[in-house]
């Protein structure tokens, strides 16, 4: 067995952990078992709709961007000691986890776009720049590689037990878990043609697997649940940040224009989170979670233009590719390894990005209650953003942008604008309903349309990862957990007025969205007149029709936003229509596939098309380079179900809701009632549809149809509801793109789920060992056809039209 | 090259803070229980409190999920016992007390090997008690439905097995019905107390 050099440091934390465990429980407050009260903190409806007299008192936090510990060619980064910083001289790889095999090899599959699978090392790295195709620099006009233009950025961040104190009245901090010892984690600042490497450095009594939300990232990188990150143990995360080749189906898979980088793919608002087996709600509710921006060439030019909010061209450098990595001022003062404020790469002070959390916090021991056996979904009734209860943020006059993070773990929010006195009268009195019953907190009908009036509008410019084809006005949002809603608020324009010194105008930012349990929003939410139209998990502002939404009595308070000074004279151009990042809509003819899933709990757990997770199986395997449809069925009981689908950006086509859904657990072996299907597709707007998603809402009664392409990287990858809870109780498919298509009736038909991973080991490089072999386990006899019975035929695969 | 951002926070450079920790077993309703011995306990301070433990929810008459999920423990048992001697104990709480007296419960621990008391594998303890007590037992666990009718009807209750370890704090839960060997791997995982009991490898 090869011998693996481990730093002694880390070695030795994971020897000491064990011992040190048990003498802090010992040394802990309380801890006789029979002395120890039950916790008296649970989540308790009413209390959501409460605020402390200390609520919008606290700063915002905006997270520190970390400073590469290396930035470098491939040759000067590969097998080179020290690149995570001087006292880790374990080079890229070599750590217990390897790194993927696609750092340093190039899988046979390539060869489709033109690269050459034997060659290995800083050869293949400068085959793949030469294949992957180019982007266009939008200022010089240049021609930029969408592999590896810019040098490769090394980072090295340590997963930490930190302390924080969660509320000011807590009497004690709280124990969480961090990224760099951060709550939030640190906000990373990529860009598209800039491969990044992440050591992360497991030092937490959990195992953990780190999941980059949004990102097309080879499945070593991915946070697949079982490739952990092990106590006392590091991973190396490779991050190519590519835009996916997209194949050009007018071409000749030969010809040198058969592919092309799909530019409307380039990430923006990326985020990553914990992603291990079982214990993921446990170690994301604790704190594993942080944002990671990524910046595309067309981003960086609608702030260089001033469209978007920014600095101009100010916003769009980085020191990094200036060579200013040696510059002393860009170090933090307090903190060593992060930039100081305003001296990251794409320093924005306009753009916040913020992450919406609920936490219940048991007041006498300072600590997150959470509820570890629980399997609805936690609710808390202490709201967070960016880790800060309540925070207030002072903004200029201006347009401002706010990259809105869902990261709760089974609530979905609604979330509305207010003015401050709208806010404060409707928290004091509710909505002015007289049908409104005093003891419910939660009242149908009547009232939306005064929040429709109350709300204050915004543009709307992204959802999820990626940016919208053109900036919408609304005046409210929909983000199920892991959602993220990417908006412009024009302050100037909501203040109309310049703000002399001592002179403010203030914000809340509310969620109006009424739930009470893990399920979802109340169940009653459809509008009594028509109940096809609701509960419709998407934005619902369409003036023409008579629909009225179900909101809370009283809206739930996250963040003042004070707005000071005069206003600014040259301001974002961004306005309803401005066109920003055009996608190619998924056409008929491409789909070659159509798989269905259904979504549904049983045996106290929850599954998917009847099964139970199992990381072992395959449960679906696309081709690469094809697409596919997928109907995602609710299978009812009123439960929400965001489901997230790794490595892919993919197109809504269509949303039915389906009465007969509770019927549905007794009727899936026979066939699916398929006559009852009320299309609600022309209820959702135009940029709500199309998206780009990458965890689309599953309602209650709903059946959402989904097309995505599935390109560049072998699985395994996962999709799962995105209920952190149902997701550790297994609510969680693996599928498996794999290279070649394969012949009907074959084990590997793309129908038919094989019952074996392809591959398991070998995504990481050399094979080293970077997944336990424990945790892969031989696999059953007969193979999987939970997929292939629900199937719909396949259609033949689309010819090229010149061959 | 920067400094290594481990420098923020050295590893041992913090002092152990000490602030209160709460286990997630002080939700675990403490109340008393008897078993297919006539044994009285309290459930969290004889059956949970700086244990390893495996809990499920059966009733006798079951003809659904429990036979199934009974054997698995049964195997699971004799796994576990291999791993982690008697400080691993597995608990079998029955939803019917009303019917489930402690002579059902012993004559049904018979069939699953678990009517005498073995000094060759972990305890294994088949529990009833007082009804009303009983149901605030399953419900700390969230052994429930959210839908009132679901959780009525027995023959849909959960069979799902709850596990940890109160002495570390780690707690996951797992359906009866996955592959028995991601079980095994998973119970051993959550409630081993090194590196190499967890995975089998040294750390």
């Amino acid at each position: 067995m090869k011998k693996r050099s481990i730093p002694r440091r880390q070695w030795l934390k994971g020897i000491a952990a064990a011992p040190a465990m048990s003498a802090a429980i010992e040394a802990g407050v309380g801890l006789a078992s029979q002395a120890e009260p039950p916790f008296e903190a649970a989540f308790d409806k009413k209390k959501q709709y409460e605020l402390p007299g200390w609520a919008f008192s606290q700063n915002l936090e905006v997270p520190l961007t970390p400073r590469p510990t290396a930035v470098g060619t491939f040759e000067q980064i590969d097998r080179q000691p020290g690149v995570f910083g001087k006292e880790d001289p374990v080079p890229v790889g070599e750590v217990f986890h390897g790194v993927a095999d696609e750092w340093g090899i190039t899988p046979n599959h390539w060869a489709a776009y033109g690269l050459d699978p034997t060659k290995r090392g800083a050869e293949a790295w400068a085959d793949k720049q030469a294949h992957f195709r180019t982007l266009r620099d939008r200022k010089t006009g240049e021609a930029i590689r969408n592999w590896g233009h810019f040098p490769i950025k090394c980072f090295k961040i340590p997963i930490q037990e930190t302390f924080k104190k969660l509320r000011p009245d807590a009497a004690f901090e709280a124990r969480l878990y961090g990224y760099s010892g951060m709550v939030p984690g640190p906000t990373f600042r990529m860009r598209i043609g800039q491969p990044v490497v992440v050591r992360f450095a497991n030092q937490i009594d959990s195992e953990t697997s780190v999941h980059l939300h949004g990102g097309h990232s080879p499945s070593h990188s991915d946070g697949f649940p079982t490739f952990y990150v092990l106590q006392g143990k590091s991973r190396d995360y490779f991050y190519p940040n590519i835009v996916p080749l997209r194949r050009n189906p007018d071409v000749a898979p030969d010809q040198a224009d058969a592919y092309f980088a799909d530019e409307g793919e380039a990430q923006s608002t990326m985020w990553y989170h914990d992603h291990a087996m079982d214990l993921t709600a446990h170690n994301v509710v604790k704190g594993l979670a942080g944002f990671a921006l990524c910046f595309s060439e067309n981003e960086l030019d609608l702030i260089r233009r001033g469209v978007l909010p920014g600095l101009g061209e100010k916003s769009c450098l980085d020191p990094d590719l200036l060579g200013r990595s040696e510059d002393p001022t860009l170090e933090h003062p307090q903190f060593p390894g992060f930039y100081r404020r305003g001296k990251e790469p794409y320093y924005n002070p306009f753009d916040f990005p913020l992450a919406i959390q609920d936490k219940v916090v048991d007041l006498p021991t300072g600590q997150v209650a959470y509820d570890s056996h629980g399997h609805n979904g936690y609710l808390g009734d202490t709201m967070f953003v960016n880790g800060t209860a309540w925070p207030q943020q002072v903004v200029a006059n201006r347009k401002i942008r706010l990259r809105l993070l869902n990261g709760s773990n089974a609530r979905v929010l609604r979330l509305r604008l207010l003015k401050a006195s709208d806010f404060w009268r409707l928290h004091r009195d509710g909505i002015d309903d007289p049908g409104a019953g005093e003891d419910d907190p939660v009242v149908i009908g009547g009232r939306a349309e005064r929040y429709e009036n109350l709300a204050q509008p915004f543009l709307r410019i992204g959802k999820d990862t990626w940016l919208w084809p053109e900036a919408q006005t609304r005046t409210s949002m929909v983000l199920t957990m892991a959602n993220r809603g990417d908006i412009v608020v024009d302050f100037k324009q909501l203040v109309g007025r310049d703000l002399g010194p001592g002179e403010e105008e203030e914000f809340i930012l509310v969620n109006t969205m009424p739930q009470a349990d893990g399920r979802g929003p109340k169940q009653k939410l459809d509008d009594a007149g028509d109940p096809r139209v609701l509960p419709l998990p998407f934005d619902v502002n369409l003036p023409d029709r008579q629909i009225r939404l179900a909101e809370s009595k009283r809206p739930i308070g996250l963040m003042k936003i004070v707005v000071r000074g005069p206003r600014v004279a040259r301001d974002a151009t961004v306005e309803h229509g401005t066109p920003l990042q055009p996608h190619q809509r998924i056409i008929d003819r491409e789909v070659t596939v159509v798989r269905e899933f259904i979504f549904e709990r049983g045996k106290g757990a929850w599954q998917i098309n009847g099964r139970f997770y199992d990381p072992n199986i395959n449960n679906a395997t696309p081709t690469i380079d094809t697409t596919e449809e997928w109907v995602l069925r609710n299978g009812g009981g009123g439960w929400w179900h965001p489901i997230h689908i790794h490595l892919e950006a993919h197109q809504l086509v269509r949303y039915e809701k389906d009465f007969d859904a509770d019927g549905l657990i007794e009727a899936v072996p026979g066939g699916l009632p398929l006559g009852n299907l009320v299309d609600v597709t022309n209820q959702i707007q135009g940029n709500d549809l199309a998206g780009l998603h990458d965890t689309i809402a599953l309602g209650p009664n709903s059946v959402a149809r989904i097309r995505m392409r599935f390109r560049t990287w072998r699985g395994p990858f996962v999709f799962h509801c995105h209920n952190i809870e149902h997701e550790d109780m297994r609510m969680m498919f693996n599928f498996e793109p794999v290279a070649e298509a394969l012949p009907p009736n074959n084990l590997l038909d793309p129908n038919i789920a094989p019952n074996a991973r392809t591959h398991g080991n070998d995504v990481t490089l050399n094979n080293r060992t970077g997944e336990l072999p424990f945790e892969q386990l031989p696999v059953p006899p007969e193979h999987a056809e939970d997929v292939g019975n629900l199937m719909i035929p396949s259609r033949p695969r689309p010819k090229p039209r010149n061959p | 090259m920067t400094p290594w951002n481990f420098l923020q926070a050295p590893v041992g450079s913090q002092p152990e803070r000490s602030v209160p920790r709460r286990r997630y077993s002080a939700r675990f309703e403490n109340i008393d229980v008897v078993n297919q011995f006539g044994e009285s306990l309290r459930f969290r301070d004889d059956l949970v409190a700086d244990r390893m433990v495996v809990i499920n929810t059966m009733y006798t008459t079951c003809r659904g999920s429990c036979p199934t999920t009974g054997t698995v423990l049964m195997k699971l048992r004799r796994d576990l016992t291999d791993l982690f001697g008697s400080r691993i104990a597995l608990v079998s709480m029955t939803l019917e007390p009303e019917v489930d007296s402690v002579a059902v419960m012993r004559r049904y621990s018979q069939d699953f090997g678990a009517g005498q008391r073995r000094d060759d594998l972990c305890p294994w303890h088949f529990v009833t008690g007082q009804p009303h007590a009983m149901d605030r037992l399953r419900r700390s666990l969230d052994f429930f439905d959210l839908d009132p009718r679901v959780d009525q009807d027995l023959s849909q209750h959960d069979a799902t097995l709850l596990f940890g370890n109160d002495q570390s704090d780690r707690w996951a839960n797992l359906p009866a019905a996955v592959r028995y060997g991601q079980l095994l791997a998973t119970i051993r995982r959550i409630v081993g107390e090194s590196f190499e009991e967890r995975y089998g490898i040294p750390g």
